[in-house]
């Protein structure tokens, strides 16, 4: 079945209900009443995992397909997308709000008492932070593998190693989620009526004035969007300027989304249960995000269950996705697709609610639930299951929704925290400052003596927590790290830079101060270098930073291990095992590259130490 | 496999939880399934929910012996010793013989009133913990083994084997009831509380596990009540800590300036070479030895606090352990019946259409026969189903609207014997009369009438119904309440006492 598509409006798939009756000039704008189409979608329950208590916040899912829950057990819960448990993990503290999960596939979660802790693919717990104060709602991922939690008025910056990088005080308790904007900073919502904008130091951008208690970020390409309690809707600029701001006569009760250029959201009055909606109070608002105005009347909404809260929840924001909402007394799951709205009527009302959705990237819809339950449905025609399973290719039988565009939801974060994946705000060039200014003309002699300077300096800005994560220090090192190598400078055809103990250095500062992005460079120097000794330590340096998403590390240590010869194997061989052993820690198993070497290490002519050592690495993995 | 599975289970909860210990493999196998047998029958008075909660609610307003009563059929005995940390103390919840309760729904709601009354409770956690102290109370009835060795000597010294606990049989519920409700002292108080670990025995667990749904929603509901009360112990155990950490630094505090004060003390005592330079010192030095001696006993106190707070964590994380395994164990059975794909398992049988079926009156062997209506499969004689109305009199019934009419009932505090109409599918009431009817009257129908033997007025007389068992007519004339009963065109015939008939027109049956 093709999924229609007519004129510029935007088209609403209902199965027979006549829902939109009242919605015509709205769906479009030019006035022409759209048609309610019959896709016959239905969403139908795949599986159902039994958990040991309520479910807790919103589900996430991995790079994988692994989904993650966290449950007032105090497990956190990992499952494959056919509903199997792969494992469980006890927490013994209870767990609050939702996991996020790391591009490394590390899952972040915050507990009741004050902590943040990480846990590895495999489901071994790898470190616990320490917040001080009850964590702020959300934990925000970057690409970078740095985790941004606030904890009342003070947001931390972590490496994926747990270690702190920086936190910086705010001028009250965060309200909502931090989010990331990447490469430009950070915007925290305040319980004092204010955004704080802040650098990806956590250093004050600026403070903007929000007439309310802000509790949602959206950003875009030229502006951002916020919503404040209680009835607030506004947009600024990336200076922080207000473009527009509205007091809507009712308040926002649902996520803000942006689908395809307008901006969508919920208003209304919550009724007397909880997550319902008071009687003819509820409507959907589509909005022109330039100007702020509605596009055309709100639709009025039906009284009801608005179903886990938000009546309009996307998890992660974006242009689709999944939302849930109750029109005329029937329950809707239904999603935003790249040509208008799919909704499909629920029909069966969770006796004890929903704590939170997820729209997995296997075709499922993940439900949270109260009673003790995760459940899974597919989204898919109403022909039934058998005609095509989720997350398989359809081909002729192809739906609408299944031809839609994968909805840019945020796979790092399963509800608040949520990560921007759009475009860079367009932002004023960059000042550089002095100490920036001093250390790249240090790192950029030709002086080997001068650039291990810069390093110590660095160094030592680091452990004073002067420096974090900074792309600009990063950028230093990394440069340093391949000195002679990526940039070579030829004097009478000789490299005059091939400074080996300058790559050293800088790749063991990198290992501790590298972020994800780090290890890009660090492959391509172990390919590239030539002296043993600052293989190890280049190895041992990527392996420090805890994680390998993509496996590219992996891929450079089998290369220079397997094609090197015996007596450089021999010198490599401890560096090497303690480097995969560091990186089976994090990721809580090992790469098969990683296995190669190891084999070959425990099957050929090594010391009897290096081969004990293969062995207990081998066991460790069930090889 | 089962069996060592529920011993592992309950040899891990005995484990975690000292007060739970001494429980034998054989007594955790005899736990089946505990079904309460309620009475089913016509009332003369129905008391509306609200009511029934306010029984609870009236006998949680405790006097100062610790007694709440209500009128002379409930009461509850409070006996509470703060003192005791190894056993239980109780609220011992008695059905006197004037007792009217005969429904365990009932039962459970005045319960409820009580604990909301009593321990401040929400509405919807007072009916679980109501419905669990039913459970724990039919599991260990009469068991008198059970409760000692558990208890306080000051509950045992009031509890009667012949009485402790709760009979599945309503008819065995009234002057015959002491309900324990355990108590313990609430974490850090000197207050009682419900204890919840302890409703929540092997047995009883065991119990629950045994009914088609596993018991799985009373046992999630109250393991929330368990997290609630973790999660506040937790929170109390946390500021207590900071606390008792501030203290340390205070007291750490004081005892470097105990330290200085003794340095400048002796060296001002050295120094002292006037009477009233050393008078001075003394006085310091007596201050100094009053202050070391209040900072030695805020010490003592500190390291007591200390210890109580570590005994307490222990505590915690013993009980913290011990939840954990009762939501695995939920999970794995929930995860058991998603696994069958099925619904918990249904009764067996189709309705009457469909298979060949008849309506059969079964009749207990006892002096005062009483019979339960069942439908019979008429291929295997199988009963199919059963009415839940086990008191019908009369060794008959009558087809009537689609249903079947029969005298039934109990002539004891507010129930009476009287009409009832069954639903031919069910077999469950559907109307009920509410006027009393002699237990082995006929019955005749004619039309929408029928007719029977009445009281009225402490006389037995012939009275006329409606179809929904309204009393429409009656006739003033003293009748024998086992008359047969005849009508002959516009005369209706009955027999006298006396045993003589008698002729009287239906013109003279008068409204009530």
């Amino acid at each position: 079945m093709n999924f229609p598509k007519r004129g510029a409006g935007l088209f609403l798939f209902l199965l027979g209900f006549p829902v939109w009756s009242q919605a015509g000039s709205f769906f479009s704008p030019s006035g022409a009443r759209s048609e309610a189409e019959i896709l016959g979608l239905k969403p139908g329950l795949l599986w159902q995992a039994a958990t040991g208590g309520a479910l807790l916040g919103a589900p996430a899912a991995g790079e994988d397909g692994s989904i993650y829950c966290l449950s007032e057990d105090r497990y956190l819960y990992a499952l494959d997308p056919s509903g199997r448990v792969k494992w469980k993990h006890y927490l013994r503290t209870l767990p609050l709000g939702n996991p996020s999960v790391g591009p490394d596939g590390s899952v972040y979660l915050t507990l009741a008492r004050g902590e943040l802790a990480a846990v590895n693919p495999s489901g071994q717990e790898i470190w616990r932070f320490d917040l001080g104060a009850p964590p702020a709602p959300g934990t925000a991922v970057s690409d970078e593998g740095l985790i941004y939690q606030g904890a009342q008025a003070r947001l931390f910056c972590l490496d994926n190693r747990g270690r702190r990088r920086w936190q910086t005080e705010l001028e009250a308790p965060l309200s909502g989620a931090a989010v990331i904007v990447p490469s430009w900073g950070l915007l925290c919502p305040l319980e004092n009526r204010r955004l704080a904008a802040l650098d990806l130091r956590g250093r004050r951008r600026w403070t903007l004035d929000t007439e309310g208690i802000p509790d949602q970020v959206l950003p875009d390409s030229e502006r951002f969007y916020y919503s404040a309690r209680p009835q607030t809707v506004a947009a600024a600029s990336w200076q922080g300027e207000i473009l527009w701001r509205r007091s809507l006569p009712r308040p926002v009760l649902s996520g803000l989304l942006l689908i395809q250029g307008r901006l969508w959201f919920i208003t209304g009055q919550a009724g007397a249960g909880a997550g319902t909606l008071a009687a003819g109070e509820g409507r959907l608002h589509v909005v022109d995000p330039a100007t702020g105005e509605d596009l055309a009347a709100p639709v009025p909404l039906t009284a009801g269950e608005l179903f886990a809260g938000p009546a309009l929840d996307q998890p992660g924001g974006g242009e689709a996705g999944p939302f849930c909402l109750t029109l005329r007394g029937e329950l809707f799951r239904g999603e935003f697709t790249g040509g208008g709205i799919s909704l499909f009527p629920e029909g069966l009302l969770e006796s004890g609610g929903v704590s939170g959705v997820l729209l997995h990237p296997g075709g499922l819809w993940i439900e949270n639930c109260r009673d003790w339950r995760i459940k899974a449905f597919a989204l898919r025609p109403a022909a039934g299951p058998d005609e095509s399973p989720p997350g398989e290719a359809a081909g002729e039988g192809k739906t609408g929704l299944e031809k839609t565009a994968t909805p840019r939801w945020n796979q790092r974060s399963g509800g608040p925290g949520r990560r921007w994946a759009g475009e860079w705000p367009a932002d004023s060039p960059r000042i550089p400052g002095n100490d920036e200014l001093v250390l790249r003309t240090l790192a950029g002699t030709n002086s080997s003596e001068i650039q291990l300077e810069a390093i110590r300096q660095i160094r030592r800005g680091f452990r004073e927590e002067k420096y974090g994560g900074e792309d600009w220090v990063l950028e230093i090192l990394e440069g340093l790290a391949g000195e002679g190598l990526l940039n070579p400078r030829r004097e009478n055809g000789r490299i005059v830079n091939d400074f080996s103990e300058v790559r050293r250095a800088a790749g063991t500062l990198l290992g501790e101060m590298g972020t994800f992005r780090s290890l890009g460079v660090l492959g391509t120097v172990l390919l590239r270098e030539r002296e043993t000794s600052v293989r190890q330590t280049l190895a041992l340096a990527a392996a420090r930073i805890g994680g390998d998403p993509g496996g590219g590390i992996h891929r450079a240590l089998n290369r220079t291990f397997l094609d090197a010869s015996l007596e450089e194997r021999r010198t490599l061989a401890a560096a090497y095992l303690e480097a995969l052993a560091l990186f089976a820690r994090y990721s809580g198993s090992l790469n098969p590259l990683g296995l190669e070497i190891i084999s070959e290490i425990f099957r050929g002519d090594y010391s009897r130490e290096l081969k004990a050592k293969a062995l207990s690495l081998l066991s460790r993995s069930g090889a | 496999m089962k069996n060592l599975r529920i011993f592992l289970t309950a040899l891990l909860v005995i484990s975690a939880f000292p007060l739970a210990a001494q429980v034998d493999r054989p007594e955790l196998e005899s736990a089946g399934e505990v079904q309460f047998q309620n009475y089913q029958g016509p009332h003369s008075r129905i008391d509306t929910v609200e009511e029934i909660i306010g029984i609870g609610t009236i006998l949680s307003r405790r006097d100062a012996s610790g007694e709440g009563r209500y009128f002379d059929k409930y009461r509850v005995v409070h006996v509470y010793d703060s003192q005791e940390t190894r056993l239980f103390s109780a609220d011992i919840f008695i059905l006197e013989p004037n007792a009217g309760v005969d429904h365990i729904d009932n039962l459970r709601r005045i319960l409820s009133g009580y604990l909301t009354g009593a321990y401040g409770y929400s509405a919807q956690d007072a009916a679980v913990l109501a419905r669990f102290i039913t459970y724990y109370n039919a599991i260990y009835r009469g068991n008198l083994n059970f409760f000692e060795g558990r208890y306080t000597p000051g509950v045992l010294s009031r509890l009667d084997a012949g009485r402790v606990g709760l009979s599945t049989q309503w008819s065995e519920w009234a002057g015959k009831t002491q309900m324990i409700i355990p108590l313990s002292r609430r974490p850090g108080q000197e207050e009682s509380r419900l204890d919840t670990d302890a409703l929540t025995s092997p047995e009883v667990v065991e119990s629950l596990r045994q009914e088609p749904d596993r018991g799985l929603d009373d046992r999630k509901a109250i393991t929330e009540i368990k997290e609630e009360e973790i999660q506040q112990e937790e929170q109390a155990l946390a500021q207590e800590r900071r606390e008792t950490e501030a203290r340390e630094a205070e007291t750490a505090r004081q005892q470097e300036e105990i330290r200085r004060r003794e340095e400048e003390v002796t060296a001002q005592e050295q120094a002292a070479q006037t009477p009233e330079q050393q008078t001075e010192a003394a006085g310091r030095r007596a201050q100094l030895e009053e202050d070391r001696a209040e900072l030695i006993q805020a010490r003592t106190d500190l390291a007591q606090d200390r210890r109580e707070l570590a005994r307490r964590e222990e505590q915690q994380d013993q009980r913290l352990e011990q939840i954990r395994r009762e939501r695995e164990q939920i999970a794995a059975d929930e995860q058991g019946i998603l696994s069958q794909g099925a619904a918990p398992s249904q009764p067996q049988g189709g309705t009457p259409g469909e298979r060949a079926a008849a309506p059969f009156l079964l009749l207990s062997d006892q002096a005062d026969v009483l019979g339960t209506l069942v439908m019979v499969d008429l291929t295997s004689g199988e009963v199919i189903r059963s009415s839940g109305l086990a008191t019908i009199r009369g060794s008959s019934y009558l087809a009537s609207q689609g249903g079947y009419l029969v005298i039934a009932g109990e002539e004891s505090g507010d129930r009476i014997i009287s009409l009832v109409r069954l639903n031919a599918e069910s077999l469950q009431i559907e109307e009920q009369g509410e006027v009393s009817v002699a237990p082995n009257s006929r019955l005749l129908v004619q039309g929408n009438d029928i007719y029977g033997c009445v009281r009225y007025q402490d006389r037995w007389i012939p009275g006329r119904f409606n179809q929904a068992l309204e009393l429409t007519g009656l006739l003033d004339q003293e009748m024998a309440p086992y008359s047969f009963l005849s009508l002959q065109g516009q005369n209706f015939l009955f027999q006298l006492p006396s045993g003589s008939v008698k002729v009287a027109p239906l013109s003279e049956f008068r409204a009530p």
